[in-house]
């Protein structure tokens, strides 16, 4: 993927997050779990705004953490899933 | 029923390090305390608190994280004759300042996780704050640690005696949210425990070999049930890490690899643990009982463990903080057949009494009406505020010498004497086992510049998410407002489970005929867009089912 496609998703991973929930990541790398950012039920309906959007499908019985520590982590988590920036 | 062996919380903890004081009492990660070790750090920092002027009867804050440490130090505050206040460390300073301001602590005790608050504290103008420190000294911009952990060597490993005849009643003293903003502190006493504690030992069996989980956050009420539950017994209490509590696999596999015997949590655990398919068919051999308490676990989300756990005794208990942990239990007989009909809330426990009232009066059988509380369990009230305990406590229609608690949930009780919950009479509602006034958001998103109106509703998705904390707004004529600007002001105000979920602008709020924002116009507005999450992550009925198969 070229880098600005990449960074193109990692900005429209962040739009959604602040949009659909109310949460201002202040950078891509930053860890939204330890800032505590994210909890169970904006995790939920993450997930449910990034499969919206990006037309992907998160599988959620192989899920690990880790993948949604970052906007980073989870704009490449959705990118080896197939999703691409939309528009 | 038979007398309590004690009618002291921190006896419960002596009777067991005598009897066993090589035995592990509490776990957190590599961290290990014996029921020896427990003794001698509360005893040790109870003498520092009587050395740093506690009183009987004086509150102590307790501001730290859910450590072996901090459970030594609530004991420890027992020791010293006072009444300890727990504090989530992770709160705003505004809001744990009003907790402050009401409760007058004699001193805090502190740990790292809490230097910042610490500060926000005194900048909230609270001074003449004596802090203690429950490992390394504590220095923050605006305030620095009377004593640490290092300071307690050399005080005697023996309890206080001068203090521990003085004792007064008061154990703890809970805030939970308040319809104005202001959080309301409940006053639990010594018997209050006790009397949950005893019946809980009797109806569970617990014993000196059981492995129990300690899930809840201190600051809430359902976690004395596994302290002193565990301490009774002799038993191990194996703290659930903070971290995990995103992480569905790493739960299942601490309550595997710990060879958990019971779990007690909040249903939304239950719930995400379920929805990422975490816990395997016959998981967790180890595991005698799952509780829950706090709001209703979905149906569908029992069914799904009660299949996949086909060794595992399951209970529901019911109670709102003024009545101490739980006053009633339901112990389901079978994986629930109906998915679409709700758990019931049950039986009271030993020496609780649940009255349903219409108006003054019993209702019915069948009969729908507001649940009340009497018996061991009752609070005496609200910490200095008489007019908040008089409507909430009222005499018993039936026998006006005995005080009962109206609790604000509908109810009925069928043929069997069984309670069955129906919902709320008030605008109070539960997320994520949290109990939360609306009104205390609305009151924070409304001192935000820039907002017009604003109307918070809690909206059940039908089912697996339980109540997600919605808002809406409007803004000031030519002021531009997105939905992270607000959060990141009410983030200053109010603790995070409290944050609305979910956002919406809007021009003008939908009112009612009388001029009143139409608040069930809300609820279905924001209903119909989570109808589509609901949908699409309810859990499959085939083990090993993909739960978000579409």
């Amino acid at each position: 993927m070229h880098a600005d496609v990449h960074d193109k998703l990692r900005d429209q991973v962040a739009a959604v997050m602040s949009d659909q929930a109310g949460i201002d990541v202040p950078d891509a790398e930053a860890d939204l779990l330890d800032a505590g950012l994210i909890d169970s039920m904006a995790l939920v309906t993450l997930i449910v705004a990034f499969e919206d959007t990006f037309a992907v499908q998160l599988p959620l019985d192989d899920f690990e953490i880790d993948r949604f520590r970052s906007v980073a982590s989870i704009a490449d988590f959705l990118a080896s899933l197939g999703a691409e920036p939309v528009r | 029923m038979t007398a309590p062996e004690t009618d002291r919380l921190q006896d419960y903890l002596t009777r067991s390090a005598e009897r066993s004081p090589e035995a592990i009492a509490l776990v957190l990660g590599d961290e290990v305390m014996t029921y020896g070790e427990l003794e001698a750090a509360a005893n040790r920092l109870a003498h520092a608190l009587v050395e740093q002027g506690c009183k009987p009867g004086d509150r102590v804050g307790v501001l730290a994280a859910k450590t072996p440490w901090t459970i030594a130090a609530l004991i420890a505050v027992l020791r010293a004759g006072g009444a300890y206040v727990p504090v989530d460390s992770a709160s705003p300073a505004a809001r744990v300042a009003r907790i402050v301001r009401a409760a007058e602590p004699a001193l805090l005790l502190a740990d790292a996780t809490a230097t910042a608050l610490v500060d926000g504290l005194v900048e909230e103008g609270i001074g003449d704050l004596t802090v203690g420190a429950l490992a390394e000294p504590l220095a923050g911009q605006r305030f620095a640690s009377a004593f640490a952990r290092d300071d307690l060597a050399s005080l005697p490993e023996e309890t206080p005696t001068e203090s521990i005849q003085r004792e007064t009643d008061l154990a703890h003293l809970l805030f939970t949210s308040g319809s104005t903003g202001v959080p309301k502190g409940v006053m639990i006493e010594h018997a209050n425990v006790v009397a949950f504690v005893e019946w809980a030992l009797r109806h569970f069996g617990t014993r000196a070999g059981d492995r129990i989980s300690g899930h809840p956050p201190l600051h809430f009420d359902l976690s004395t049930f596994d302290i002193y539950a565990t301490l009774a017994a002799g038993a191990e209490l194996h703290l659930v890490p903070a971290s995990l509590g995103l992480d569905p696999k790493g739960t299942a596999r601490f309550i595997r690899d710990r060879e958990l015997t019971q779990w007690f949590s909040v249903p939304s655990v239950l719930t995400y643990l379920a929805r990422f398919d975490a816990v395997a068919q016959d998981d967790f051999p180890a595991l005698e009982r799952l509780l829950w308490c706090g709001e209703v676990l979905p149906t569908p989300v029992l069914a799904h463990w009660m299949r996949r756990l086909p060794h595992v005794r399951f209970t529901n208990l019911y109670g709102p903080t003024e009545a101490t942990i739980a006053s009633s239990f339901y112990d389901v007989p079978e994986v629930p057949p109906d998915e679409s009909v709700p758990v019931p809330i049950g039986l009271p426990c030993d020496g609780e009494r649940l009255v349903v009232l219409d108006g003054d009066t019993p209702a019915p059988v069948g009969g729908i009406g507001e649940l009340h509380i009497g018996g061991v369990g009752l609070s005496p009230g609200y910490w200095r505020d008489e007019e908040k305990t008089a409507a909430a406590f009222r005499a018993d229609p039936r026998d006006p010498s005995m005080r009962i608690y109206r609790t604000g949930d509908l109810a009925r009780v069928d043929e069997d004497g069984i309670v069955h919950f129906l919902g709320r009479t008030d605008s109070q509602i539960k997320s994520r086992g949290y109990r939360i006034e609306l009104g205390e958001i609305e009151a924070a998103v409304n001192t935000v510049a820039g907002v017009r109106e604003c109307a918070v509703v809690g909206v059940d998705t039908g089912g697996f998410e339980g109540t997600t904390i919605c808002c809406a707004y409007s803004v000031a004529d030519g002021a531009e407002l997105p939905a992270a600007d607000i959060r990141k002001h009410v983030t200053a105000l109010i603790p995070r489970y409290m944050l609305p979920a979910r956002w919406e602008v809007l021009d003008a709020l939908p009112k009612n005929v009388n001029g009143k924002i139409d608040r069930p116009a809300l609820r279905e507005r924001f209903a119909a867009a989570a109808a589509k999450t609901t949908a699409k992550t309810t859990p499959t009925r085939s083990p090993g089912g993909r739960p978000n198969a579409r």
